[in-house]
């Protein structure tokens, strides 16, 4: 079971509302911890966007997620194998396809990105790295116990601000013991 | 064990094939390896000539297999004193050239590559990757707490999967991959023998030694050939786990020997 382990998401398209949850990661057992070593967003939008980026946020959650898409878990090494307690979901089945959640309820936020914007339509377009996570959980563990996890979500001052010209990926790694 | 080799290797120019998919990369540890891959770095650079004013290409990172195609790019050793093990090859397509065939596997990682929405000022094309730790293609998290390992017979690809064929056109869209590894040697086991002819050592016999993973033949690959010397000794090794066998020819003014190979033996 030891090992990491990481998990990337389709590009998921914005959902026109204030609040959007793009990936899910969750620990339902008994025994085993999950450490979470890296977690970033990217994004690319094609529309302008003169109003306040929206916010990308990671939260714990009140309660273990459900629905959307599960993601296959990418193996550092084969001779290790990822629990199946552990569950990582992101909201489509495919580039740029229908949103399904995950649903989850966030509780404590625990770090927090603008996401990007171009106020007018030139130029380059880059998609950097945004950390979801302070990147000292390579080395100091960001514990997931028994049914808790870590969500990746939109928080947008305008439903306008997420629309469906904006693209998310979301890439967790993780440890288990 | 001991790290036999630290380098690098990289792509030429690959430009764009378009299509919605493209294989760019492979670092592949061939089935015959003594060591294990420990892949330390993998970025990608992206250089656009073209407006593209709908979503970005992603760069997606995937174990693989059935690879094959490419051209094989030079492997450059952080210390002359190092040696890569051949069985480690790196493929990539070169310009329109070399395109890479491959089964990817469950995603690794993603990146969205650059692109421009119209046509003006500078581009940034790598991103100072190194030092923002951006275009990344496998989690960078510090060294030896996770290494990526890929085992002998283990392959990792760079692919690019486009939206639209559009977003991806020849010749306006331009990528460079390059990764860095550790090779970690796995241990072995010696075998050895003499041969003879008539119960006297002969020089000149050739041994062909096999090694497989189990008695019935599975993966075997060629380990081996030795010529043996003065006292018709020959001595070679096999990877811990596996099992091997020997095979022996003799030629004497014009007359061929062979003896029964040997079973495979762990």
């Amino acid at each position: 079971m030891a090992g990491f382990f990481s998990a990337s998401t389709f590009r998921q398209v914005g959902n026109a509302a204030t609040t959007q949850n793009l990936l899910t990661i969750e620990n339902i057992d008994a025994t085993k911890l999950v450490w979470i070593r890296r977690i970033t967003v990217q994004m690319d939008t094609t529309a302008v966007l003169t109003a306040v980026s929206p916010l990308i946020k990671t939260s714990r959650t009140t309660g273990v997620p459900t629905g959307g898409t599960t993601l296959s878990k990418g193996l550092f090494d084969t001779t290790a194998s990822s629990n199946a307690n552990t569950i990582v979901r992101g909201s489509t089945a495919s580039d740029g396809g229908a949103n399904s959640g995950p649903t989850a309820t966030a509780s404590t936020v625990v770090w927090e990105q603008f996401g990007t914007r171009i106020h007018t339509a030139v130029g380059q377009v880059l998609a950097p790295d945004m950390s979801c996570l302070p990147i000292i959980v390579d080395v100091q563990d960001f514990v997931l116990r028994q049914n808790e996890a870590l969500m990746v979500h939109i928080v947008a001052a305008a439903g306008t601000s997420n629309p469906a010209t904006n693209h998310y990926v979301v890439n967790v790694c993780w440890e288990e013991d | 064990m001991a790290v036999s080799f630290r380098g690098t290797a990289q792509s030429l120019t690959i430009f764009a094939n378009d299509a919605t998919a493209q294989n760019l990369f492979v670092i592949e540890n061939g089935i015959a390896s003594r060591v294990n891959v420990l892949v330390r770095r993998l970025t990608f650079g992206s250089d656009s000539l073209a407006v593209l004013a709908s979503v970005a290409n992603i760069v997606r990172t995937c174990r693989a297999t059935a690879v094959s195609g490419g051209f094989v790019v030079d492997k450059a050793p952080f210390s002359g004193a190092q040696t890569s093990d051949s069985a480690v090859v790196v493929r990539a397509q070169a310009n329109e050239a070399g395109r890479i065939t491959a089964t990817a596997g469950d995603t690794l990682w993603a990146q969205f590559a650059a692109r421009i929405h119209t046509a003006v000022e500078q581009q940034l094309l790598e991103d100072d990757g190194e030092r923002l730790k951006q275009r990344n293609l496998l989690p960078t998290i510090a060294n030896d707490i996770a290494p990526f390992t890929l085992r002998p017979g283990q392959s990792l690809l760079v692919k690019l999967i486009a939206a639209t064929a559009a977003s991806n056109p020849f010749a306006s869209r331009n990528y460079a991959v390059r990764c860095s590894w550790d090779e970690d040697e796995i241990a072995t086991f010696a075998i050895s023998g003499t041969v003879t002819l008539s119960g006297s050592p002969v020089s000149g016999a050739i041994v062909t030694v096999v090694e497989a993973d189990d008695n019935v033949g599975t993966n075997a690959v060629l380990r081996q050939v030795i010529t043996t010397g003065a006292g018709g000794t020959w001595a070679s090794s096999i990877r811990t786990g596996k099992v091997g066998a020997a095979f022996v020819q003799y030629e004497n003014g014009g007359t061929y020997y062979t003896a029964p190979g040997s079973p495979y033996l762990a």
